[in-house]
């Protein structure tokens, strides 16, 4: 069976056989790799000789892999781009929030010029303060937020206006 | 004055709540747990005899409710409250109205928690008792706007002197604190203090403390009865901190000969009979380079890192903290207290180092603990809970325990590959970074080790082929049905977003 998955944004075709009781799997470069058992969502493979043990779980498109203490993220080639994190505009980027959380403190009001890094607003989540600074300079075209305001995910919180004639 | 207990509320959620539970299984004591709505299907709460709803998820509307947990503890006839730590644990008023309900509440008498919380006049207490601390003032109260005088605080910076830490009077964990270097940057650090305290312990004194330059965290455990007497056992080393919070503990401290121990534990156990403490409690000191010590703070609580101490003890701290609270003599003095062998605690976090350690929420797709000889975990957590962002991000702590201090570490990082977590990220692969660097395998430790040694971690890669060999096998023997490669716009209807692979079994097993 053929399969395609996106390592960061690089193809990476596979093809399972199974064989016995056991599957063979062949990846564009290198050896094959042997994969002895797959069970609810563990997978035992060989990894140059000894027996390594994958957990592998699906969110959306992406798949998400724990081995020997580190996590991996392919995405199924051709599913749908569900990742909302950088959303670019005419006008100006956008800054969303990275977690939910509440807005503690508004600090710049429209009109504002920034440079990057310039903390724009602080939100609070687990009882811990984050600053969140501007990802680029400009000037603040808008704020969709207000102190006190819970946000969610990806929620906008306010927009820059880069200087005219750079490209963002 | 000895009152048995035979049911006991414990005021607090996650793993703190699952470990007090199990000795009190262990115990034959009924348990209630309480919860906040995000939790009514806790792992605290399945442990739990019975259960009662505090109110919504913000800790200040359920966990903080003092009012609401004794309540709790008279409506379902517990006898004792255990208050964990965090939340009420050193909050005096909720630890005074448990006694006039009736109530124990199995920590230090309302006085030890007001004079210990309160940090200057725990300074003054131990400077009486002979106990050597750090250059420290207080601040006066905020106002409505959260804001503190600008005089007063001028003033008590002139005295403390830069660089300087701002602390919540009523904190810990390392919330409501900030490092002072520039004077222009007091202010702002005060406010921001202020309202992390307020939030999180429902109080923004705060004070300020003279840094020491990358000392040493060195704490001991004491315990007291309510018969006069005091033991220490022994120290952990805390110096593994991020932002003041610690990440990873052992004991014994690398730094530490006998002498040294000797004389730190003497000042332990002198500052508990200062304060004539009762219960489990924690003397924090730091550790200068040149040997010399001061006392930090005295924690009137069990301490997160609890477990390194019980694994080179063999005692149980709840068990003895329930005996005491229950009137009875502490159950050993300080000729019996014989540590052996070297452990160690990693906290594993709901983070993510490579951005910023910015908390990560979501379900936990997968969440497997290790095992095996010398592997403990304490956790809060199951696969399938939810991590939310209204709670502290640590889901877990893992400790191992060696008869020397690389058999503990290298149980350790064995451990930490067999932990598997998906579905939200988690610190554990910075974990294994740490305890990799050479000089925490050589005991060089100090609370700038990480801004030293990982300032510019990343995650490697690891194995990528391997996992994506796993990950293709895994993708052709999904339950949903679909096979092979997904066309565009083709996503899989049959599955919820935030599933995990399902069960299914090879060759016709399953």
């Amino acid at each position: 069976m053929h399969l395609e998955f996106l390592d960061d944004d690089r193809p990476r075709p596979c093809t399972v056989e199974q064989t016995g009781t056991a599957w063979t799997v062949t990846l564009a470069e290198g050896e094959p790799w042997t994969v002895l058992s797959c069970d609810d969502g563990a997978v035992d493979l060989l990894v140059d000789g000894r027996r390594g043990r994958a957990w592998v779980a699906r969110r959306d498109g992406e798949r998400l892999v724990f081995l020997d203490g580190h996590v991996h993220v392919f995405r199924l080639a051709g599913a749908a781009d569900d990742d909302a994190d950088e959303v670019i505009v005419a006008g100006g980027p956008l800054v969303t929030a990275d977690m939910p959380g509440k807005v503690v403190k508004v600090l710049v009001s429209v009109g504002d010029e920034v440079a990057i890094g310039t903390p724009l607003l602080i939100l609070e989540a687990m009882k811990m303060e984050a600053e969140i600074p501007a990802p680029l300079a400009g000037r603040i075209v808008a704020i969709m937020v207000e102190q006190g305001r819970t946000v969610g995910q990806g929620e906008l919180l306010l927009e820059i206006e880069p200087p005219a004639g750079e490209p963002t | 004055m000895s009152r048995p207990i035979t049911s006991v509320l414990v005021a607090n959620r996650g793993e703190i709540a699952c470990r007090v539970m199990r000795t009190c299984r262990e115990m034959g004591l009924r348990t209630v747990a309480v919860a906040s709505e995000a939790d009514v299907d806790a792992p605290h709460v399945r442990m739990a005899d019975q259960m009662v709803v505090l109110g919504p998820p913000s800790p200040l509307e359920s966990y903080l409710k003092g009012d609401a947990v004794i309540a709790a503890a008279l409506e379902t006839g517990a006898d004792a409250i255990h208050p964990g730590y965090g939340f009420l644990a050193e909050n005096a008023a909720f630890a005074r109205a448990c006694g006039e309900a009736g109530l124990i509440f199995i920590g230090p008498a309302p006085e030890t928690i007001t004079s210990m919380g309160e940090k200057t006049a725990a300074r003054r207490i131990m400077q009486q008792a002979g106990v050597p601390v750090v250059p420290g003032e207080y601040l006066p109260a905020p106002d409505p706007a959260g804001c503190v005088d600008a005089a007063a605080l001028a003033a008590a910076a002139e005295i403390v002197g830069y660089p300087m830490l701002v602390k919540a009077a009523y904190g810990g964990g390392g919330k409501g604190m900030r490092l002072v270097t520039d004077p222009t940057d007091l202010t702002p650090a005060v406010e921001a203090a202020v309202r992390e305290a307020t939030k999180a312990f429902g109080d923004g004194l705060v004070y300020l403390e003279r840094y020491l330059e990358r000392p040493r965290h060195v704490e001991f455990q004491i315990f007291g009865d309510a018969h006069g007497h005091a033991v220490h056992l022994g120290e952990r080393e805390c110096s593994i901190q991020r932002r003041h919070q610690k990440i990873i503990e052992e004991t014994p401290s690398p730094a530490l000969d006998p002498d040294l121990r000797a004389r730190m534990g003497e000042a332990a156990v002198a500052a508990a009979k200062a304060v004539a403490y009762m219960g489990a409690g924690t003397v924090e000191f730091l550790l200068a380079q040149d040997g010399s010590f001061f006392f930090l703070e005295m924690n009137t609580r069990l301490q997160v890192e609890h477990p390194v101490t019980e694994l080179v003890t063999g005692f149980d701290l709840v068990r003895a903290q329930l005996a005491v609270a229950a009137g009875e003599p502490l159950p050993w003095r300080q000729e019996d207290v014989a540590p052996r062998g070297h452990a160690l605690e990693c906290r594993i976090y709901a983070e993510d180092p490579a951005r910023g350690f910015l908390p990560s929420v979501g379900r936990l797709l997968v969440y497997r603990e290790p095992d095996g000889p010398g592997v403990r975990v304490d956790s809060g957590v199951a696969e399938g809970g939810e991590v939310t962002p209204h709670y502290d991000p640590m889901l877990a702590k893992i400790s191992t325990h060696g008869a020397t201090r690389e058999e503990a570490i290298s149980r350790m990082r064995d451990a930490l590959r067999r932990y598997p977590v998906l579905g939200v990220t988690t610190n554990i692969e910075y974990l294994d970074a740490v305890l990799a660097e050479p000089a925490f395998a050589a005991g060089n430790t100090n609370t700038g080790f990480l801004a030293d040694h990982l300032a510019s971690w990343t995650p490697d890669r690891g194995d990528r082929d391997a996992a994506l060999a796993a990950c293709a096998v895994a993708e052709t023997l999904t339950p949903c049905g679909h096979s092979g490669v997904v066309t565009q716009g083709g996503d899989e209807p049959s599955l919820s977003p935030w599933n995990a692979l399902g069960r299914f079994r090879l060759n016709g097993l399953g």
